[in-house]
């Protein structure tokens, strides 16, 4: 069954990095682990410093630090009940200005939860490459979307009973901007049904008289 | 699959058309076992039961069954479980029985038809009943008597 959640990109388009309001989170690839200290992007020679105890990115401008984080926010559809097999529609709508293009589109669904960084759930994620037509004025874009499959065994057991959170986000930039190219961090986005058990070779092993 | 049965510390083959002899007030110990997959710890209520069929059916008899609830640890991999059950066989009627035993709310059973046979105490009309018929004839007999004297003289 496929279950839809409608979400916004707002817009996709080119950084504005002179606003720290606009300033994206920068990206860390899974599994690697940094340090606290300070990182500086290769292409604008942006300096961000990373705190890793708090795992929060701040943004460097004119000697100070601009705390960075992408924000939760509620659902922006009612809490929909999953099940293993269930397709989770997310289904986006965003502006873009620009050439024809193709954007990997990624989401996940992970703990939930109305600050910090995002927890995403082991096989909660996938990824589309969605091709954009040009525009040369800034243009809604909708009818795109990305089906995740809610997935059965260990993966969906683990989190049997949680509500999830869930966002979506294009790949392949260095930080992540929330309205450019990253939703906000919806929760109480879905609920994980939780799973019946499952039985099997039963049977009468012997009886006796006592 | 049922292969065998114990009673006191001897094993028997269990084949078919050899129930096992039972008296009324007596105790079967049903050992079962199963695979399973839970996502948390959870009780799972399991009954076992005589039966014999009715029209067809599959009769439970209330007075020989037995309803726990055990406790099943969360697994998420397939778990071995074995465990036992006991059945305090009540006043029911001498016969043959079929045993079963189940989890409903898993819709999951095995039974095995005709495998207890049960003898019940006889009744107070089963005992005085031979005793009537007994003092009938002796009766007949004692009536009789005079007249096939007389017949004889």
């Amino acid at each position: 069954m496929i279950k839809t959640l409608e979400v916004s990109l707002g817009q996709v388009g080119a950084l504005n990095l002179l606003d720290p309001s606009t300033i994206g989170v920068p990206v860390v690839v899974p599994g690697v682990v940094l340090a606290s200290g300070y990182y500086t992007e290769q292409t604008t020679g942006q300096l961000y410093y990373y705190d890793a105890v708090d795992d929060q990115w701040y943004y460097y401008a004119a000697g100070l630090l601009y705390p960075l984080a992408l924000s939760w926010k509620p659902s922006p559809s009612p809490k929909i009940d999953l099940v293993a097999g269930d397709t989770l529609r997310f289904n986006l709508i965003f502006k873009y200005m620009g050439p024809a293009v193709t954007r990997k589109f990624y989401i996940a669904v992970g703990n939930n939860k109305t600050s910090g960084s995002f927890a995403e759930w082991a096989d909660f994620t996938t990824t589309k490459n969605i091709p954009i037509p040009g525009y040369d004025t800034p243009t809604l874009v909708t009818g795109k979307y990305v089906d995740l499959i809610i997935p059965a065994g260990e993966a969906i057991w683990d989190h049997h009973g949680e509500d999830g959170a869930a966002y979506c986000k294009i790949l392949d930039g260095f930080t992540l901007t929330e309205g450019q190219n990253c939703t906000p961090q919806y929760y109480n986005v879905c609920h994980i049904v939780p799973a019946a058990g499952e039985f099997t070779g039963f049977g009468i092993t012997k009886f006796e008289k006592v | 699959m049922i292969t065998q049965v114990a009673v006191g510390n001897v094993l028997y083959p269990l084949t078919e058309g050899q129930p096992l002899p039972i008296n009324v007030g007596e105790t079967v110990k049903v050992f079962y076992a199963f695979k399973y997959k839970l996502p948390e710890t959870t009780g799972v209520r399991i009954w076992a039961s005589l039966y014999r069929y009715t029209a067809g059916i599959l009769d439970r008899s209330a007075q020989a069954q037995t309803k726990l609830t055990i406790t099943l640890v969360k697994a998420l991999d397939w778990e071995d479980y074995a465990g036992e059950i006991d059945i305090e066989v009540g006043n029911v009627s001498s016969g043959t029985y079929g045993l079963i035993c189940e989890l409903p709310d898993y819709d999951v059973e095995h039974h095995i038809d005709d495998c207890i046979e049960v003898t019940a105490p006889p009744s107070i009309m089963d005992m005085i009943g031979p005793l009537l018929v007994m003092g009938l004839m002796v009766g007949m007999v004692a009536m009789m008597a005079p007249m096939m004297e007389e017949g004889f003289s």
